[in-house]
């Protein structure tokens, strides 16, 4: 491939800019990463960025990064690394934000050849419209064209701008803006850097000598960090009743079991898998005591039989089989399977985010009415 | 011998010296699934190392139904689902008549027995579907299928390309193109507010043309699709919408395209309550008409034979498959082609009259 402008006129600026490419890994590829580790300042200087960015929301370089190529490529490297052994609800907010600084210098570029050899660094393939379409209103219109395949993996979810039917399709392929092809690569950074997040922490060795070097900072970094709301959440689910919080498709399938109905198979196993994950990840039950408070669910049912159904909710739970434990169909399977009573209007894309939201909804109120009655106290 | 017996040796027979050769794209990687005459139960979880060995299977056998699986795995014979190692599954749309808002389709779905009308509009759609996949997703004959699903509707497979990498959330982003659902006119304005649409253009743009020009009443028309700016008028634009997204989607099973482990019935096997061969066609078939795609899909044992029926109840429609019969006569006997009687018995509408 011939190389861009912005590569060969000045490769400073270029993994600067783009610090994920191949150009920029090849940049460090002599450090030994392990000697890096070992040097507990300079990870203690990485916490710092870490903590920052991900409070922040954005990347802010201190100085001496910004005169250092391979300084800061170092930091964002071993920060991925480190990041990697936090809770993994860290790992998409902080694959976010850098892939966004990514995608944010890639939109200023002036060298529309570099968009494009980035894109398919990362595995988007590019054409250039009028190698695709014909129309010349549509080769004005747009400039380049990527394969359905690879818009649909990479495309951003829930944002009606990014649906499909509301792109222009033609010939295989989705026509695009170079605006929208940088929007595209972000994704495609994201989902580079999520795969880098899972590879190290796979990696045992450098877990041990990070836990050595700052093993107590990096627990007190994310405690700090993560959101407080599980722990509240679970004591406060054990005290209001549960149709409060359920979803209403939730409600719908339970009032029909209740009344000894014969809901469908896939009414059936969303039940289940639903209140499996709501007794063990929400109210922190034992996954055998939740199995046994499943199947007692599923009592009054018209067909029951005790060995099938214990069977199949253990199977659910990844006791038995497969060894998977499921999540609930998602709010558009529901909506496909006719199980969704509200046609997608509780705003939540799976009925476990419901109860979430309900929760949170509910901590709110509580906290008002506290402050209220602080405040008439007074 | 009593009519069970007897539809199980034109099954029999048929596998023998099929009409169509069977064939299953990668046998080696599918899951083969059948229901056995008489049984309620499917036996699933088979896998076959060629299709000869397959053939030879179905001829000892006799399966009333037998199905693939859409998906490829490692191990398709292993009975654990988490197990077989998917590996990709075929992109498989399905239309049926009982998910169509026609009149035809209602009086089919009404009285259990399809008419040549119901099944002509699934035509109609799967046509629709075609024009979709040939223009916006540039496949062209040779990387699609058609096969007739051996009752009131047809299924359209691809079975090769990158498609088939794609997981349930990109299918779903499919389906959603197929059916126009969230479809917004106001994302095909250019920046000065015109309409990137024409007659001439590929993709889309001609698709949401013709669109407007069935939809929209003459004023509203020559505005939207002349060289003005229409975005002042995107208020107005809107109440259109819905009509453009109906026209512009194809009422496929969302179900069945999202699911990447579905068992799909065998192109030329035999639909076991009908009695109609699941046939392979060619985009000329379809393009004839619904009576040219029920004569071919008649196996040639039966076919020109009469046999005589009794109605087990009063049917909504006259015409069954492209036969009209007398759909009122219920106590007195009747003689319609075989193939329409065996269709009439194997739905449970009616009973054989034994000469």
């Amino acid at each position: 491939m011939v190389l861009p402008r912005c590569l060969i006129d000045d490769y400073d600026r270029f993994t600067f800019r783009y610090p994920f490419t191949r150009e920029a890994k090849q940049r460090v590829s002599n450090v030994v990463i392990e000697d890096v580790l070992k040097d507990r300042e300079f990870l203690l200087r990485c916490l710092e960025f870490i903590e920052r960015t991900l409070r922040t929301g954005r990347i802010e370089l201190p100085s001496d990064l910004l005169e250092d190529v391979e300084k800061l490529l170092l930091t964002l490297y071993t920060s991925i690394i480190i990041v990697s052994l936090l809770d993994k609800r860290l790992w998409t907010r902080f694959a976010d934000i850098l892939s966004k600084y990514f995608s944010s210098n890639l939109e200023s570029e002036v060298d529309r050849e570099c968009i494009t050899y980035i894109a398919e660094e990362f595995g988007i393939d590019v054409k250039n419209v009028r190698k695709v379409v014909r129309c010349e209103k549509l080769q004005i219109f747009f400039d380049v064209a990527v394969p359905l395949h690879i818009y649909l993996r990479y495309c951003p979810r829930n944002d009606p701008n990014w649906k499909l039917v509301n792109r222009y399709v033609a010939r295989g392929h989705v026509l695009l803006t170079y605006r929208d092809l940088a929007r595209l690569v972000e994704e495609a950074v994201e989902k580079h850097i999520v795969n880098m997040l899972e590879n190290a922490s796979k990696n045992d060795i450098i877990r041990e000598i990070i836990v050595e070097q700052i093993g107590n900072e990096l627990k007190k970094l994310e405690t700090k960090l993560l959101p407080r709301t599980a722990l509240s959440i679970s004591k406060l689910a054990r005290n209001v009743s549960e149709n409060q919080i359920f979803p209403p498709c939730i409600n719908l399938i339970l009032a029909d079991v209740r009344s000894g109905g014969n809901p469908s198979h896939m009414a059936r196993f969303t039940l289940a898998s639903f209140l499996l994950n709501y007794y063990v990840k929400i109210l922190k039950i034992p996954v055998e005591e939740a199995v046994e408070k499943v199947v007692d669910v599923f009592r009054s049912v018209a067909d029951f039989d005790e060995r099938k159904t214990r069977y199949q909710v253990q199977h659910i739970a990844g006791l038995v089989g497969g060894r998977k434990f499921y999540l609930p169909p998602s709010c558009d399977e529901l909506r496909s399977l006719g199980l969704c009573p509200t046609e997608g209007k509780c705003r939540v894309k799976n009925p476990l985010g419901y109860v979430v939201k309900m929760m949170k909804s509910l901590r709110r109120e509580r906290t008002e009415n506290r402050k209220r009655e602080a405040v008439n106290e007074v | 011998m009593g009519i069970e017996g007897i539809i199980r040796a034109i099954f029999r027979s048929y596998y023998r010296n099929p009409d169509r050769e069977i064939e299953i794209p990668d046998i080696e990687r599918r899951e083969i699934a059948y229901q056995p005459f008489g049984k309620e139960v499917m036996i699933r979880h088979l896998a076959f190392s060629s299709v000869d060995e397959f053939r030879r299977f179905i001829v000892k056998n006799t399966p009333s139904h037998v199905y693939y699986s859409t998906a490829r795995y490692r191990d398709p014979g292993n009975p654990d689902m988490e197990r077989k190692g998917w590996l990709n599954a075929d992109i498989v749309f399905d239309i049926d008549g009982d998910h169509l808002p026609t009149e035809g389709c209602r009086l089919s779905e009404e009285s259990g027995a399809v008419c040549i009308e119901c099944l002509d509009d699934a035509r109609h759609e799967t046509l629709k579907l075609v024009d979709l996949l040939e223009n916006d997703l540039g496949l062209s004959e040779s990387e699609y299928s058609i096969t007739f699903s051996g009752h009131r509707g047809f299924h359209v497979h691809v079975e090769s390309g990158p498609l088939l990498e794609l997981g349930q959330d990109e299918r779903r982003e499919l389906v959603d193109y197929v059916r126009a659902v969230g479809f917004s006119i106001e994302r095909f304005l250019d920046m000065r507010g015109r309409l990137v649409a024409g007659p001439d253009m590929d993709g889309v743009g001609s698709r949401i043309w013709r669109c407007i020009e069935n939809v929209l009443d003459e004023r509203m028309r020559s505005m939207v699709l002349g060289l003005r700016s229409v975005r002042k008028y995107v208020s107005r634009i809107r109440r259109f919408e819905n009509s453009v997204a109906s026209c512009l989607a194809v009422m496929i099973d969302e179900i069945v395209t999202l699911d990447i482990k579905r068992l799909i019935r065998v192109p030329n096997s035999l639909h076991g309550k009908t009695g109609l061969i699941v046939s392979r066609l060619s985009k000329q078939d379809l393009e004839k008409d619904a009576l040219h795609i029920v004569e071919l899909s008649v196996p040639r044992m039966i076919r020109g034979k009469r046999m005589r029926i009794v109605l087990r109840k009063r049917l909504a429609v006259r015409n069954v498959l492209g036969e009209d019969i007398d759909p009122d006569r219920i106590d007195e006997s009747q003689e319609v082609s075989t193939y329409v009687g065996v269709y009439l018995i194997r739905r449970g509408l009616a009973d054989p009259v034994e000469e």
